[in-house]
């Protein structure tokens, strides 16, 4: 089975957002800076739930901010 | 750095040394197989296990969720560390008591007689394995996750 992957866009979107920083973003979001660190640089995938917060957090739908291939 | 990071750097420098302590308690005085009747080197290595752990539950009391302003400190990434972490550690003892059996078995076949202090050796020593191989594997998805990232 190929292995999936998921990019996002949230690096680009927090600049977008008058360069909101990670830890605004995660206070909005309800997680931790680390997680939108890992998340930017890709090494972690949210949950189904943070990945709507996140994409609530900039006016988004998810598919704008998140993004599945294979 | 988030609370899982700081409790598995605790928890590594704590069981390293209570380890180094453990080893030399050990392998000091004869080895495990000479160990049966010591009560001194039994009562030490008691002692350092104990004092492991006290220092163990005291580091977790110090990194204890506080206010921060309704600040989140533990999300589902923590999570998700805390159980790879786990079943990692769980897989390391599993080998560790596996290898150890499998080598007291081929090393005492003939004459079919085990030094019952190597019993007493497996107990501890499963413990102290078990706790540096989550501290090490936390520790290490941490790092591997970005913890160290810029804000």
């Amino acid at each position: 089975m190929a292995k999936a992957e998921i990019r996002n866009q949230v690096r680009r979107l927090r600049f977008e957002q008058g360069e909101m920083t990670q830890q605004a973003l995660a206070d909005r979001a309800g997680c931790t800076r680390q997680t939108i660190v890992s998340l930017e640089q890709g090494k972690y995938v949210p949950s189904l739930a943070l990945a709507f917060r996140i994409a609530r957090v900039f006016g988004r739908t998810i598919e704008e901010v998140f993004e599945y291939g294979e | 750095m988030t609370q899982g990071m700081k409790r598995a750097l605790g928890g590594l420098i704590i069981w390293g040394l209570v380890l180094l302590g453990f080893a030399v308690t050990v392998f000091a005085g004869g080895g495990p197989a000479e160990l049966a009747g010591e009560r001194g080197r039994i009562l030490a290595g008691a002692v350092f296990l104990g004092l492991g752990y006290l220092a163990f539950w005291a580091m977790l009391w110090i990194t204890r969720e506080r206010e921060s302003g309704g600040r989140v400190t533990r999300d589902e990434r923590d999570l998700e560390i805390g159980q790879r972490a786990t079943a990692t550690a769980l897989a390391v003892v599993m080998g560790f008591v596996f290898l150890c059996c499998i080598i007291l078995y081929e090393a005492h076949r003939e004459p079919a007689v085990l030094p019952i202090g190597w019993m007493w050796f497996l107990a501890y020593a499963s413990v102290l394995v078990g706790q540096l191989a989550l501290a090490l594997s936390s520790l290490a998805q941490h790092l591997g996750m970005g913890d160290h990232g810029q804000g």
